[in-house]
């Protein structure tokens, strides 16, 4: 039961240690300790016995289509710039940024458009009954199809960006990261162009503390691509004017920080006569325990600082940016290559080889697990990302985002939601284990409280929005409650009442809604005075009163109704008829102007 | 019913601990202090927890039914029998039947179900059920009737040889005397009175003293001694529950120090029968017990570390006054009872800053100013 604590304790204090009596290089002098956290078996030795395989290549061929959503970051949603029917070369422009704030999205391989308004499936768990119509309207995305030709041609006349970067402008530099529609690879998608405009950087911090367990699409990346990342930091430092440049790596990663110490090294060699100052490079080792990789978490071990809730790191002069995008600002600068690949872990137990690959974003999900191996009867579910973060795919035509680091196609004993729809969980014990792993120091007992009865306010004053959903808490919680789960309904609910955006639709809704009520109730009172006046013309002929007057069907001789009324007193009635229906017309008629002058 | 109506998402990782593994460990906790217990004072123990466990078990299953809750998936969580057991251990062995099924009548319904069940009592309910046995039956709840006492040097009897075992039964069920061929001659024995909970002031640590002096070593069985043996095994179930990590160090720590320096800050050399020695008020009075397995209990104690230090402290403070200054029999379930009051109030003072929000003096000091 606790061996999950006995490892915590030799993850957080023995192994750092050791490491520093040893004199393994790199070890910052001050390292300040994350609150919390957990130290769950890694299983990241499954997928690092091959090297990095490149799609596409003999093993790994292309798939038949590329599913592209136009919403793979954050911020508003990609335009399609292409349509139905239309050739598109590798690396070309498909959808662009929708405005600063954007991201473009670029074509991975050759081929011709077949759908530019896929529906995808809702990655989105949160359901709430009562609201299930207004997350409906959130959910709904759409994908760009491409049926690839399989020649992966690129197109004619584009050129690479060859001179060198050190020559080129920070703002000439950003405009490629913008250009190359690149977004931030470790998991949020926040656009890096943004990030990089952000002025009195004084830090840079490139994340390669790769904490979940099973990832090890970074770790890959920076034992094979070690050179590259390295550049990548470099380039991003000078785009941000960062003075210096920290790369954070999980100590027990020993391969990849050997390949970035040598680089560092033999870069510092070559620089020192000249100008070893400006690029101020260091590697620093931190103790793995999960979520040292939370973009807040490895700032505030690394330099100690606490952003303050609400805001963001570069309000307090960190950049943070991970070893993956780093690269991706690489290949952007150097090669004038897009981001159309990334590389992505393959693992899990259900799969006969766990492997990294680098994949073309779009890559559906069954055709990775078919290179894989995928063994149907162990499979227990597929996640995108890790099993603490990650998400379920809704399909297997689910495709691989620029944000996707991992598929974990797990078993029985990989992955397990313990507490289904199904089966209940127990009540909360005030155990308090949840508290001691919070990396952001919550009271989650407190919170769950909160959170499940929907008390607004007191969830959002004891830091709802200050959780970052690492999943510590649920995953040491003796009553197997899901914590988070309850935290992302709650924070879905409070996102949901407070979109203003959202609110005005539906008062325009309900307001067209009044008037088209308003706009009957004028019909109808005029359809009234039509039939009134139609049976004052019919008294005025002299012809019988019929209940059918009006229509147009022969009408069979009845006998007069007005037996006991006479002719005249039916006028009369009629007249007063007609006089109230034109004084409801016109009270109706005058409210609705009042109600369009008070609009206006 | 926690049945959660959306679909389950991250984490997926399978959890590390569960609330019955949780019970069991503390269970297990306790068993060297049950074999202990039962060593020096006989099968009266035993007795008493076989009650206790299974009319807990029955009256859990009542009132699960009655609140329309499954009852199999309650009852597994074990919780009642930890009850059981801790106030297995605050009774005295040999009390008749009757006390224990009060007891846990007590614990189960007014302890713990009219709050909500687990996790939402106010009161330690196994606290709650001695305390409220004490001041309804005092007279049992003081007497103790051991079969092997030193103090009777007429009829010495092994507690648990088959005789000892059966004057246990028949203290326990006393109508079983009529079928007795040979009744046990029922007087109270007046060295073992004092023990467990019942510390009836120092009367208890002086008998202690006494069989030292005639040549008794703790090691011995023997009635007057034992109860130091028994928290000794209490002090380790509780480092076992610390190193499994069911309990935090903070309760404990706080309790045994803080009773630990008020006992040596009065203790006067030779007026032990006033203030007691530090080692008396840690080994011969219910102290331990107290420190780590009932002011411990989670739903009644504060969540955060500087709550549980407060907390902590304010129970040994208590502890001390009451046995030293106060008039009641007891001193360590009155504490508890009285802080697990204040538990509610602290926690809200102590609450934990999140990371990134200004820190509990800066938002006071904003909230003074705003005042002023």
């Amino acid at each position: 039961m606790t061996h999950l604590r006995r490892s915590f304790f030799i993850t957080k204090t023995l192994k750092p240690w050791l490491l520093r009596l040893t004199g393994k290089a790199g070890w910052a002098t001050t390292l300040h300790a994350l609150p919390g956290g957990i130290a769950p078996a890694s299983h990241k030795t499954l997928s690092l016995q091959q090297k990095i395989i490149r799609m596409p290549s003999g093993e790994l061929g292309l798939p038949a289509q590329l599913i592209l959503p136009l919403r793979q970051h954050l911020g508003p949603d990609s335009v399609p710039v292409v349509s139905v029917g239309d050739y598109v070369y590798k690396n070309q422009l498909i959808a662009a940024a929708n405005g600063e704030k954007g991201v473009g999205l670029h074509a991975p391989s050759s081929g011709y458009i077949s759908s530019i308004s896929y529906a995808l499936l809702p990655t989105n768990e949160t359901h709430d009954p009562e609201r299930s119509w207004q997350q409906a309207l959130n959910r709904h995305q759409t994908a760009i199809v491409i049926d690839t030709d399989g020649k992966h041609a690129i197109q004619p006349g584009l050129l690479a960006a060859n001179s060198d970067w050190r020559v080129r402008s920070p703002d000439e530099l950003r405009q490629a990261v913008f250009d190359a529609g690149i977004c931030g690879m470790g998991g949020a998608g926040f656009p890096t162009a943004i990030k990089l405009g952000a002025s009195a950087i004084k830090t840079l911090i490139i994340n390669g503390a790769e904490c979940e367990p099973f990832i090890t699409a970074d770790e890959a990346l920076m034992r094979e691509h070690a050179a590259e990342v390295i550049e990548g930091a470099l380039i991003i430092q000078r785009i941000c004017g960062a003075q210096s440049c920290v790369i954070g790596i999980e100590a027990d990663k020993y391969q990849a920080i050997d390949a970035i110490q040598s680089v560092i090294n033999q870069l510092m060699t070559e620089l020192k006569p000249a100008n070893a100052g400006q690029a101020a490079l260091s590697l620093t080792l931190i103790p793995s325990i999960y979520p040292s990789g939370g973009e807040k978490q490895l700032i505030r071990i690394m330099t100690g600082i606490e952003v303050v809730s609400g805001k963001r790191p570069v309000d307090v002069g960190v950049l943070c940016h991970s070893v993956a995008t780093a690269r991706a600002v690489y290949k952007a600068v150097i090669a004038g290559e897009p981001l159309t690949s990334r590389i992505t872990t393959l693992t899990g137990h259900a799969l006969k080889t766990a492997v990294n690959v680098e994949v073309m974003i779009g890559t559906p999900v069954s055709h990775l697990l078919d290179f894989a191996g995928v063994q149907h009867a162990k499979l227990q579910r597929v996640l995108v990302g890790g099993p603490l973060m990650g998400y379920e795919a809704p399909d297997l035509d689910t495709p691989v985002l620029k944000t996707s680091n991992c598929l974990l196609a797990g078993s029985e004993r990989d992955i397990a939601a313990v507490v289904t729809q199904s089966k209940p969980h127990r009540d909360c014990i005030r155990c308090d284990f949840c508290a001691t792993v919070c990396p952001v120091k919550l009271q989650p007992q407190t919170l769950y409280f909160a959170a499940r009865h929907q008390h607004h306010d007191a969830s959002v004053e004891q830091g709802l929005f200050d959780c970052i959903e690492c999943g510590a808490c649920a995953v040491v919680c003796p009553s197997h409650i899901p914590l988070v789960n309850y935290y992302r309904e709650e924070k879905a609910v409070i996102r949901t009442d407070n979109d203003t955006a959202q609110q005005a639709y539906w008062q325009s809704l309900f307001e067209k809604h009044q008037q088209r009520l308003s706009v009957n109730a004028i019909d109808q009172q005029q359809r009234k005075l039509d039939k009134l006046q139609h049976k004052l013309e019919t008294i005025a002929v002299g012809e019988p009163l019929t209940k059918t007057a009006l229509t147009k069907t022969p009408v069979p001789p009845v006998v007069a109704p007005t037996a006991s009324k006479s002719a005249e007193q039916i006028k009369q009635e009629i007249e007063a008829a007609v006089a109230r229906a034109r004084a409801r017309k016109a009270e109706l008629q005058n409210k609705t102007d009042a109600t369009q002058d008070a609009d206006e | 019913m926690n049945n959660i109506s959306h679909k389950v998402s991250s984490p997926f990782l399978k959890p590390v601990f569960s609330v019955p593994g949780v019970m069991a460990t503390v269970l297990l906790a306790l068993l060297p202090a049950a074999i202990c217990y039962t060593w020096f004072f006989g099968a009266g123990f035993l007795i008493n927890l076989l009650i206790t466990s299974t009319l807990g078990l029955l009256l859990e299953a009542l009132v699960m039914r009655a609140r329309g809750k499954p009852v199999l998936f309650y009852l597994s969580d074990l919780s009642i029998l930890v009850t059981a057991a801790l106030l297995s251990f605050a009774l005295p062995p040999g009390s008749p039947w009757w006390i224990a099924a009060s007891g846990i009548f007590i614990a189960c319904v007014f302890g713990k179900h009219v709050f909500g069940g687990l996790g939402h009592n106010v009161f330690n309910p196994a606290a709650l059920a001695y305390v409220s046995l004490l001041i309804l039956f005092p007279l049992q709840m003081t007497g103790w009737y051991l079969p092997g006492s030193g103090s009777y040097a007429e009829a010495p009897i092994d507690p648990l040889s088959a005789d000892g075992i059966y004057t246990s039964l028949q203290l326990s069920f006393p109508w079983l005397r009529d079928f007795a061929l040979t009744p046990f001659p029922v007087r109270p024995d007046g060295f073992a009175t004092a023990t467990p909970l019942i510390e009836y002031k120092f009367a208890a640590p002086a008998r202690i003293l006494m069989a030292e002096s005639d040549g008794f070593t703790l090691w011995e069985r023997e009635a007057r001694t034992g109860w130091e043996m028994v928290s000794v095994s209490f002090a380790l179930g509780g480092l076992f529950l610390l190193w499994r990590g069911v309990i935090s160090w903070h309760i404990p720590f706080t309790v045994v120090v803080v009773v630990f320096v008020l006992a040596s800050l009065f203790y006067q050399p030779g007026q032990e029968a006033i203030f007691g020695s530090p080692w008396l008020h840690l080994f011969s009075t219910s102290t331990l017990i107290g420190a780590f397995f009932i002011a411990t209990d989670p739903a009644s104690s504060p969540s955060s570390a500087l709550g549980k230090l407060i907390y902590g402290a304010l129970i040994g403070i208590a502890m001390y006054s009451i046995r030293i200054w106060g008039s009641y029999l007891d001193s360590v379930a009155l504490a508890i009872l009285a802080v697990n009051m204040c538990s509610p109030l602290i926690d809200q003072l102590t609450a934990r800053t999140p990371l990134g929000h200004p820190s509990r003096i800066k938002r006071w000091l904003t909230a003074w100013k705003k005042a002023a």
